[in-house]
């Protein structure tokens, strides 16, 4: 049975309330597990809190879309004889995807070719809305990440690719950028 | 150096972009029909609720460690079990082949999950039929959540067992523990931020007296410190052994004593 969008509401609502509490904002960029209950705030940056919210920022300020949401890599001592096949991945129309940026800005050779990669597509003074997953750390670290870098109009979206969908929004299917 | 950034063709491209809601119900469809005919090529697949019973959080608390039971059919006349996370780069996490010995009415272990995922529970009977049932799981990020422990203080600890013996409806049931990081290479170890190199279990031969009970091919959906709990046709006496390997070649075997009841 296909749900309707009171369902995907609802399911939303529930998933708001299953979260952890949030933690206190980390004083620089999180090192941690890039998985668990994110922070509500970040400084310095727009934080859209629903699906709504960034829809809304996104038609107001027509921002870079930055998925910075991990891919998976095939272990390669796998059997050859065990399927693998990672769905397509999906995210925000218009977005470019980064796969992994939340780690590689811990890193500073890694962190300043996602800067370049950013850039490519926006200035520090043009709007750039950073996404990744519920609860993913990732998000957080690259939307923090951009605004030390000296950008002044970040959006950060921590509901990321599955709040938008679940608000019933489009996702489209996207290959990574390489950077 | 020129800040170009070039779009990689990964080989994970399946599909061409569809726009469409993530949860939607024909796409998860879609996404099973191309696993079954991947998994099972040429055989038939007869979708059938229940025919084994998937009881399983709907909202995982632990994306990395999710518990799964399932429900046997009464009549067993059952070969073997795949265990299959639909959404999961790697997505069979066990196939288990049930042998003369295995007894009982569940089967438990723990998965990770990637994404919202369907999980399916294919039975294949001893005619070679297959019979799938489903479950929805949400849970997300199973597959990248670091370990507990550093890796080096994990591998150390590989392969002890702990076993734990119960009676239940006439059938010796076990509880078998099996630590392991069962690392994916898609964990970042926290102090050095490097990937840790997969190395994780891929065989547990589980048998009683000498007679098979279960044999399980696992992959990296299974979650670290492997959980499974079976059932055996027990005399109440003897020694059930346990013998498991994993991708590094490394193989770990032990002997548990079966005593009899109420000594």
């Amino acid at each position: 049975m296909r749900r309707t969008a009171p369902d995907r509401r609802i399911f939303l609502a529930l998933l708001l309330l299953a979260a952890a509490p949030a933690p206190a904002e980390p004083p620089g960029l999180w090192s941690g597990a890039m998985q668990g209950a994110v922070p509500a705030t970040l400084r310095g940056a727009t934080v859209l809190a629903t699906a709504a919210a960034a829809k809304s920022w996104i038609a107001a300020n027509h921002p870079a879309l930055i998925d910075v949401a991990p891919a998976p890599i095939r272990p390669q001592v796998m059997a050859p004889t065990m399927p693998w096949l990672p769905p397509a991945h999906q995210d925000l129309p218009g977005s470019t995807w980064l796969p992994g940026a939340g780690r590689a800005v811990l890193e500073p050779a890694r962190g300043a070719a996602f800067l370049r990669a950013v850039r490519s597509r926006a200035a520090p003074d043009r709007p750039v809305m950073v996404y990744c997953h519920p609860n993913c750390w990732a998000s957080w670290n690259a939307a923090r990440f951009l605004v030390s870098a000296g950008y002044t109009r970040v959006g950060w979206f921590p509901l990321g690719i599955e709040g938008w969908g679940a608000a019933g929004f489009d996702l489209q299917g996207t290959l990574a950028s390489s950077y | 150096m020129r800040a170009t950034v070039a779009a990689v063709c990964l080989a994970i491209a399946l599909a061409a972009p569809i726009a469409r809601a993530a949860d939607d119900d024909s796409a998860r469809a879609q996404r099973w029909d191309a696993l079954a005919a991947t998994i099972f090529p040429g055989r038939h697949v007869t979708q059938a609720a229940g025919f084994v019973g998937i009881d399983a959080p709907v909202r995982a608390m632990d994306a990395a460690l999710v518990p799964v039971t399932l429900t046997l059919p009464t009549d067993r006349n059952l070969k073997a079990l795949y265990l299959v996370v639909d959404e999961n780069p790697s997505p069979i996490a066990a196939h288990v082949v049930f042998g003369p010995a295995a007894g009982g009415h569940t089967l438990t272990l723990r998965i990770r999950v990637d994404q919202y995922t369907n999980l399916h529970a294919v039975a294949e009977t001893a005619d070679g039929q297959l019979y799938a049932a489903a479950r929805f799981i949400k849970a997300a990020g199973g597959c990248s959540a670091p370990g507990s422990e550093t890796p080096e203080i994990a591998l150390r600890e590989a392969g002890q067992m702990k076993l734990r013996l119960h009676d239940e409806a006439g059938a010796e049931t076990a509880d078998l523990l099996i630590r392991h990081p069962n690392f994916n290479g898609m964990q970042m170890d926290q102090v050095s931020h490097l990937y840790t190199p997969a190395r994780y279990i891929n065989r547990i031969d589980i048998s009683y007296n000498g007679q098979s009970v279960l044999h399980i091919d696992t992959d990296i959906s299974l979650a670290s410190d492997p959980a499974i709990g079976f059932g055996f046709k027990s005399d109440g006496t003897g020694t059930l052994t346990v013998d498991v390997a994993d991708t590094a070649h490394a193989t770990w075997h032990q002997d548990f004593p079966v005593a009899p009841h109420g000594t």
